[in-house]
């Protein structure tokens, strides 16, 4: 008994000094940081021409979901776009005509994550199943012919085709994320470090299939080696869960929008911070972000049913969209940049330009 | 306090929530908050009240709101969250910028005190209002629905809960006439919002994905020994300055403002606003001839033209004419064998191994020793990554070698000026539609040169007077930035830059302007040397390293970094 307990002290004593040598080791990391801030930012981009209004009307709605739109995503094609709700369902729809296309009945509710494959052949979706499940786009709805790739310890948050409709990249509520073979279901790496779960992904745009960046509620953003499966850069200046992370169309920082309200950009080669978009009324968090195709523009959708466009480089707001009814909970610019597709709680999907 | 409760605490402090009630407070005190009084509407008085103007002002002066409509649509929410409510109105939760009448939810009811309302204390409410005037008080019927049901499930207490809601009410009828009416309205905007009817929007509808999520655990040894491994290793980083990211960041937007819709509107137009879907066909990816904006994105740098798949196509085209198109070949093939399924990568693997990179291969490429054996090794056990190696050494070959006299070379600029430059005439757009029917099987798009030609330049025209030849010369000076960043580490735009940079232009427009005299004078011509370009490859070439040696005359300290 009296080992025992030796040995819980010894360890919590062990924990602790381990805890403080990391404190100390963020702390000359940051140090280290900050001998290359030779600039403030926000004093350059005063000098910078600010932009041209921008005005953009909702052009299409599409109704058709019985519940909370969860998730969407675009087709290459530049008009087709695939949703998953609540209840359950999938949509696939032609954006253009508002057509729906195809629809599919998951066994579970809560359908949380949802992709096209490159070669809009496929589409993948999960959720509270676990499971990331692939369908097949064909013109008889053959449900038999859909096909689970990989299975989580927890909910599917997010999911990402790479270049290829042969892998596929998922996040999970179990704090991991996971590549997968798609057509022999094999793991090929997993990716661990994720203190909380994993709420969102994004593959680089340059480096595609090399480069991933992924957010969690453990406030944290990681960048991962997919080579290697290791995490290459972790930034922590979020104070509460991260929502959403993308990649600055250069490949060379990402955007992250979070639970305290503020979005912000990182620069993956200055190794820190570079941009806070925050504003004092803007008080509901962000659910998520996407970036215009020079990346100028950041659109952030927000619980307060919202979406924000913000000036990435001078970190101011441009404009307000209104026009949701509850909670948007999807941003996406289309393949060209022509348009901007959001996805709400109060049902609908709007296409805005 | 458990660890859990503090977890929980920590997570209100940062939640939307607690920047709701922070506000909510501000805007009660006494001295800066919004004005509360008795309001007088015709002959009664509505105590405890506050106008929409009020709120609207307010909120626009004490968080550097611009648009009232932002304002309102805050107020709102905190109307729908609770923490304020319409006195008479009783269908909307919308705040108004107009004298409507709002009051305050006492802090008891506010959700961040009431993370979840019990059923208990719904009944006793709901039983209340059944003994009180029917008139005033009586229930809705989604409201009787849920009594019925409260009482079946709460039957156990229900002696208790009827108890307690008369005593309630007999409370209420000794207080003074104004206490009553607004605690009685408290009351009754606290479960309107909590308690919605089924067609009303719930505020408080929890997010699944949030509910489910496991709070960060306590770290464990073997993690914190993970994480310092990992601190240890991003010290030694190396790092870019800030000014220099942030420049390179600014550079991109820059660079692609114009091909992004959002700044620049798409010619001919943006099919979501015109409902034209010419766009898409005029940039279809298989598109038999190129748009001008298209074309000149693949100077912005290699990897843009290796992101378009006609980029790569006539980046081979070209490389055919220099024999060494088996380079690009091997590059693509590298790439699809990332991203093949997993039982075809080993076969697929020593196939490209036979056809590129053994002895007597059929396309050999020209790799050096070291990364021959080094791929030699990988071999053995072969997977998505084998040619890594390789392939990087080929790429930066291309990269610094064929791409920039590609992009420089007579081929690329007979492109660029047969490429199309839509503008917003119709009668152009059918023109492009039917070419790309027709020339679905042609894979050079510059065969029916003058026509196209043609098209660009009345395209141009109608567009600006001096279309044509602004065109020409700010394509080259894309394509001198190109070189500036990478020839030189920080393009800080001296003095000398500038100078070089118009020198280049004066000559370069110099050069279209009597190209484009050329196409004046001798339409026909043009017509004909064009297609012996692209046919015949031997004098081609030769034409291309002309050419070559003409730009690198024009362009005197560029070509050097390329070569070292």
């Amino acid at each position: 008994m009296a080992t025992e307990g030796l040995r819980v002290e010894n360890q919590s004593a062990t924990l602790d000094s381990l805890q403080r040598e990391a404190e100390n080791l963020k702390k000359k990391l940051e140090e280290e940081k900050d001998k290359l801030k030779d600039i403030d930012i926000n004093v350059v981009a005063q000098r910078l021409d600010p932009l041209a209004p921008i005005s953009l009307k909702p052009r299409k709605v599409l109704k058709g979901h019985l519940a909370k739109v969860l998730c969407m995503d675009w087709s290459n094609d530049k008009r087709h776009v695939v949703s998953s709700s609540q209840d359950g369902k999938l949509l696939v729809w032609d954006a253009f005509s508002t057509n729906k296309e195809h629809a599919f009945s998951m066994q579970t509710t809560w359908v949380m994550a949802c992709c096209y494959a490159p070669s809009s052949t496929l589409i993948a979706c999960g959720g509270l199943d676990n499971k990331c499940t692939i369908y097949p786009l064909t013109m008889e709805e053959d449900q038999a012919k859909k096909k689970v790739v990989g299975t989580h310890a927890s909910y599917l948050s997010c999911c990402e085709f790479t270049h290829s409709d042969h892998q596929i990249v998922t996040g999970s509520g179990d704090s991991t994320l996971a590549l997968w073979d798609v057509e022999s279901g094999t793991l090929m790496h997993s990716f661990h470090g994720h203190t909380g779960d994993v709420t969102s992904l994004h593959l680089s745009p340059t480096e595609c299939g090399s480069v991933l960046a992924s957010g969690s509620c453990d406030n944290t953003l990681m960048i991962w080696d997919m080579r290697t499966g290791q995490c290459a850069q972790m930034f922590d200046s979020h104070e509460s869960d991260v929502n959403a992370v993308r990649f600055y169309p250069s490949g060379d920082a990402v955007a992250s929008a979070s639970d305290d309200a503020t979005c912000r950009l990182f620069d993956l080669r200055a190794d820190r911070e570079v941009c806070a978009y925050k504003k004092q009324s803007v008080i509901f968090g962000c659910n998520s972000i996407d970036f215009s195709l020079s990346g100028r523009i950041l659109f952030a959708g927000y619980n307060d049913y919202v979406v924000n466009l913000w000036d990435t480089l001078k970190s101011t707001r441009l404009c307000m969209l209104y026009g949701h009814d509850n909670r948007v909970s999807c941003v996406r610019v289309s393949p060209d940049g022509t348009a901007l597709c959001t996805s709400s709680w109060d049902y609908t999907l709007r296409i805005w330009a | 306090m458990t660890r859990i409760d503090m977890d929980l605490q920590d997570a209100y402090r940062r939640s939307a929530l607690s920047r709701m009630s922070e506000i909510v407070e501000w805007m009660q005190q006494d001295n800066t908050g919004v004005p509360v009084r008795c309001q007088k509407i015709f002959l009664t008085t509505i105590p405890c009240a506050f106008t929409g103007y009020d709120v609207v002002e307010w909120l626009c002066e004490k968080l550097n709101i611009e648009d009232s409509a932002e304002a309102m649509h805050l107020a709102s929410l905190l109307c729908q969250y609770g923490y304020l409510f319409p006195v008479t109105d009783t269908k909307s939760l919308q705040v108004r910028d107009d004298g409507s009448l709002y009051r305050f939810q006492t802090p008891a009811f506010w959700p961040s005190y009431n993370s979840k309302p019990d059923d208990v204390y719904y009944a006793i409410y709901l039983t209340k209002r059944m003994m009180r005037n029917k008139q005033k008080h009586g229930l809705e019927d989604f409201e009787l629905i849920e009594h019925a049901r409260l009482q079946k499930t709460l039957c156990d207490k229900w002696d208790f809960i009827r108890m307690q809601a008369e005593e309630q009410v007999k409370l209420l009828k000794e207080c003074k006439k104004a206490d009553k009416v607004v605690r009685d309205s408290q009351e009754r905007a606290f479960w309107r919002v909590r308690k919605p009817g089924p067609s009303q929007l719930n505020a408080f509808e929890e997010d699944k994905k949030k509910l489910a999520a496991t709070r960060p655990k306590r770290k464990s040894a073997d993690f914190l020994q993970r994480e310092i491994a990992f601190l240890l290793k991003s010290i030694d980083r190396s790092r870019a300055k800030c000014s220099h990211s942030f420049e390179s960041l600014q550079h991109h937007c820059h660079q692609y403002a114009e091909h992004d819709p959002f700044l620049t509107s798409p010619q001919p137009s943006n099919p979501w606003i015109s409902d034209d879907s010419t766009l898409w066909n005029i940039d279809d990816p298989n598109a038999a001839v190129y748009t001008e904006k298209r074309m000149k994105r693949w100077a912005f740098s290699f990897d843009e033209l290796l992101r378009d798949p006609a980029g790569i196509q006539e980046f081979e085209n070209y490389l055919k004419k220099e024999y060494s198109s088996e380079n690009i070949r091997f590059w693509k093939e590298c790439e699809k064998l990332r991203f093949l399924p997993l039982s075809k990568v080993e076969k697929r693997g020593e196939e490209i191994f036979y056809e590129f990179l053994a002895k007597h291969a059929s396309s050999e490429v020209n790799i050096d020793g070291r990364t021959m054996e080094n791929t030699r090794q990988a071999l053995k056990k072969a997977d998505r990554f084998t040619f890594r190696e390789a392939q990087e050494h080929i790429y930066l070959l291309m990269k610094k070698d064929s791409y920039v006299r590609f992009i420089r070379g007579d081929d690329y600029q007979t492109l660029l000026a047969n490429a199309v430059c839509p503008s917003s005439r119709k009668k152009f757009f059918s023109f492009v539609s039917t070419v790309t029917a027709a020339n679905k099987k042609q894979k050079t798009p510059n065969l029916s040169p003058s026509a196209k030609r043609r098209g660009s330049a009345t395209g141009l025209e109608g567009k600006a007077g001096n279309g044509g030849l602004s065109q020409h010369s700010f394509s080259t000076g894309n394509l001198r930035e190109l070189d500036d960043r990478s020839t030189k580490s920080s393009p800080n735009g001296s003095s000398t830059d500038l100078k070089d940079e118009k020198e280049i232009r004066r000559k370069f427009s110099a050069k279209s302007l009597k190209q484009k005299l050329d196409d004046l004078v001798s339409p026909k011509e043009q017509k004909l040397s064009v297609p012996k370009n692209s046919r015949g490859p031997i004098v081609n070439s030769n034409q291309a390293n002309d050419s070559c040696g003409v730009e690198t005359i024009a362009v005197p300290n560029v070509v050097a970094p390329w070569d070292d």
